[in-house]
């Protein structure tokens, strides 16, 4: 009897320290994460499928679920994510990836090269009617070089290929489960390899995601149990529910409620910069804005750092390029400092001594028609008369994208943040010929040979050097013609729960929640 | 009474259907294309006219309009833009939210607005009732949304008693009630009030009085019972308004209701749904006005309808 009792004992203590032995064998992770974090954002998801995305909202949500080849991490700095290692051909015109070999999808299966191409050609297939396939069409064809080794060759020289792949567009999808199509895979997005995996999304309600148990990285393994989303429109109301506890998440933040929400004990506050330039485009097509003097007249009629202050409440920074400073190949292309005096004489050169009339589009968001206004008062005071015409999201989108916006828009104020974090995607989709609306987004529809060759230089090659030097001429070249008046770089705000960590808006104005933990 | 029965129910075929067109018409005029708001900046034109083709966008809108119709009367409303789920799955996520909200809120300002419109009128011209009646002003003209920040700021963020939105269980539906109930609540009042004096002021009641009975069943059973023609009218009014979704009232306290569902969708002109919630407004109007008529029918014996 006692010696089955001390040997059960044994068994037990024998038993207890090989458990304890391989839980910490098991690395350093103890039990399982069990807090959910609640994000509050400014309105639901539209689709969950990154190759269908177009909005930082999804692009957020989709960050915990699906991985590219490559990414950008919270500093907005290229790393790799499935690969471990790459190379840009030197005519760029191909790229190879190197898969890392333990990369795994949520099911606990191989990412293999094969994987990648089947990916991507259903994200470059035109039937799939994917809002994203613009963005990789440069791609030809896809080798399977090996079980770990994928090359994308491209039509055409493409040195901005790399900085492509990061986009988060640019995610691998589980070939299995493409075959359920779009729609099921924009409101079901499984099949992805990221540290959180789907569980279910009440359109309207809230998106929630658990933790991915199967995840291939303990690196950046998930460190709470689940996320949940809720779409809040109302910014009070998202402040007031970060306040009761509700959230422990909310961006944005509108910058006039910033120091009203620092001084709440328990609330941490935290602005960080982003790639987001904001600026008046001018269409450099019609009347008085065909004249380049006229156009940088305005803008040394309109005051940055006051704008700055006054309509981001401080919250900015200056544009001294039409590519953000956090942009690759941005440099200082020069200064437009705020003299209403030269701006009178600009125009008086240009042959409007009584300045002139014209229209100013504008959204209909709080923020935006206050920016107009201020606009529009700054223009009053060297003669120039602005109509302001705010609409709503769709209706400017029907107005800009349509053959005969060349005639009919004047003046828009708008932003634009390039998610591949790279001058090309800054510049070419906002200032070459081939952009002209409805193609893309050159609102200023400006039309200069010698820029689209540099933008071309930058393309041609894959060699920094060479890319930094034609982008640098560039801007150069933009700065001095100055199709819009260049406004600022945009803060990114946010807030959480002070003990809520890890939870980050990159650059890119994507809310990043992956790296969240509660202390 | 069955016979009129028959007959408004089926007078809500041509109805729903002329406005079913009057609602395609009315969206399809509103500037801006989905195709558009769908494909985004970063899209080529030929996705933006793929995603005409997909949605039906280039055909003439009679076309369009026919194909809905026909697909309606078979129960199927269209899938949503953007998200391409099904526009009932949709709508079915948000319809018992705004249901449950609108019966609550109802019947909070039943209560309240009936109660204190009785006491009113019986009352009348004291201090009580001029007390009253400003509180009625005041409640049908502080604006919903401020009310419900009031609200939110007091209970939720000061005192932390409640929550401030959404659906964490039955502690979140106080405040969206009382902020819908107290403009319901106003109005009912003042329309049971008005009513109320003519019933309290006319010779039966008088009679009734003179011959001694009891003045609380004079009140309830003989003045009110009179009275309840206008109140019912108002309350089924607002019966069908509430169902509509009390977009403010749903905004602030981001509550997943129809109104909030009607908003975005307007923003992302996404047809199908708001052509298939226009319906569904309506079809929730004209069943709420065919229930005060029943109501008014059980309530006065001496109506008839034929």
């Amino acid at each position: 009897m006692q010696i089955r009792r001390f040997l059960g004992g044994l068994g037990g203590v024998l038993g207890s320290a090989a458990l304890l032995f391989t839980t910490m064998a098991g690395g350093a992770q103890a039990a399982a994460p069990t807090a959910n974090v609640t994000v509050a954002l400014s309105g639901d998801a539209v689709c969950l499928l990154p190759y269908n995305t177009n909005d930082n909202l999804s692009f957020g949500v989709e960050s915990n679920i699906y991985q590219g080849l490559v990414g950008y991490n919270a500093k907005m700095q290229l790393v790799g994510e499935l690969a471990k290692s790459w190379t840009v051909a030197a005519n760029a015109k191909s790229i190879t990836f190197n898969l890392n070999p333990a990369a795994r999808f949520s099911d606990g299966t191989k990412v293999t090269a094969q994987d990648v191409k089947e990916s991507f050609t259903f994200l470059l297939n035109p039937k799939n009617n994917l809002v994203r396939t613009a963005l990789y069409s440069v791609i030809s064809q896809i080798n399977v070089l090996g079980p770990e080794t994928v090359q994308f060759q491209l039509s055409k020289p493409f040195g901005a290929i790399l900085p492509t792949f990061a986009h988060p567009a640019g995610a691998v999808v589980e070939p299995s489960v493409l075959s359920k199509g779009v729609n099921y895979l924009c409101a079901n997005p499984v099949g992805g390899t990221g540290p959180f995996v789907f569980k279910d999304w009440v359109q309207g309600d809230h998106i929630t995601l658990v933790r991915n148990a199967n995840y291939w990285n303990p690196a950046n393994a998930a460190k709470i149990a689940s996320i949940t989303y809720k779409p809040v429109a109302d910014a009070s109301a998202r402040i007031a529910g970060l306040e009761t506890g509700q959230f422990q998440a909310i961006y944005p933040v509108p910058n006039e409620l910033v120091q009203s929400l620092k001084s709440q004990p328990g609330i941490n506050v935290q602005v960080g910069s982003s790639n987001a330039a904001w600026y008046v485009a001018m269409n450099t097509q019609q009347g008085p804005l065909k004249n380049v003097l006229v156009r940088q007249a305005l803008n040394y009629a309109v005051d940055k750092a006051t704008f700055i202050n006054v309509v981001w409440g401080g919250y900015g920074q200056p544009l001294n390029s039409p590519v953000p400073p956090a942009d690759a190949y941005a440099i200082n292309a020069g200064n437009y400092n705020y003299n209403p005096a030269k701006a009178k004489q600009l125009l008086a050169k240009a042959g409007y001594p009584h300045g002139f009339t014209t229209v100013l589009w504008v959204g209909n968001s709080t923020e935006s028609i206050y920016a107009a206004t201020f606009i529009q008062q700054q223009l009053a005071q060297v003669g120039v008369n602005v109509k302001v015409e705010p609409m709503d999201n769709a209706s400017l989108d029907s107005a800009i994208f349509t053959p005969t916006a060349v005639k009919t828009l004047r003046m828009n104020y708008t932003g634009w943040s390039a998610s591949t974090g790279d001058a090309d995607w800054a510049l070419r989709p906002l200032l070459a010929t081939s952009s002209w609306p409805p193609s893309l987004y050159n609102l200023a529809f400006f039309g200069n040979k010698q820029f689209d060759s540099l933008l071309q230089q930058g393309l041609n090659s894959g060699a920094p050097a060479v890319r930094a030097k034609a982008y640098a001429a560039a801007q150069k070249l933009a700065w001095q013609q100055a199709p819009w008046i260049f406004l600022g770089v945009s803060d990114n705000i946010w807030a959480t729960r002070s003990n809520v960590k890890g939870i980050v808006v990159r650059e890119d104005e994507v809310p990043l929640i992956y790296g969240a933990y509660v202390q | 009474m069955a016979s009129y029965l028959v007959r408004r129910v089926l007078q809500i075929i041509p109805t729903i259907i002329g406005v079913s067109i009057l609602a395609f018409l009315f969206i399809h005029a509103i500037p801006g294309n989905p195709a558009i708001v769908m494909a985004g900046p970063n899209a080529s034109t030929q996705t933006i006219h793929n995603l005409s083709v997909q949605f039906g966008l280039d055909r003439p809108l009679i076309e369009q309009y026919w194909y809905f119709l026909v697909n309606a009367v078979h129960g199927q409303f269209g899938t949503s833009f953007g998200d391409g789920q099904p526009v009932t799955k949709i709508i079915g996520y948000h319809f018992m939210p705004t249901v449950e909200l609108a019966f609550f809120g109802l019947g909070l300002a039943v209560v309240i607005g009936v109660g204190a419109g009785i006491i009113s009128a019986v009352r009348r011209n004291s201090t009580l009732d001029y007390t009253v009646m400003t509180l009625s002003m005041m409640g049908v003209s502080f604006p919903a949304f401020w009310l419900a920040m009031m609200l939110i700021a007091l209970f939720a963020v000061r005192l932390h008693a409640l929550p401030s939105g959404g659906d964490a269980g039955w502690t979140s539906f106080i405040l969206p009630v009382i902020s819908l109930g107290t403009s319901g609540a106003a109005s009912i009042a003042r329309f049971t009030r008005q009513s109320m004096v003519t019933t309290l002021t006319s010779d039966y009641v008088r009679t009734g009085r003179a011959k001694g009975v009891r003045e609380s069943a004079l009140i309830l059973k003989h003045a009110f019972k009179n009275a309840l023609g206008p109140i019912i009218t108002i309350i089924g009014i607002q019966f069908g308004f509430l169902l509509g979704g009390a977009v403010v009232v749903e905004v602030v306290y981001a509550w997943p209701g129809l109104g909030n569902l009607l908003i975005t969708s307007v923003e992302s002109r996404n047809y199908p749904v708001i052509q298939t919630l226009l319906l569904l407004f309506s079809l929730e109007f004209i069943l709420a006005s065919l229930l005060v008529d029943i109501a008014y029918a059980i309530v006065n014996p001496r109506v008839r309808y034929d």
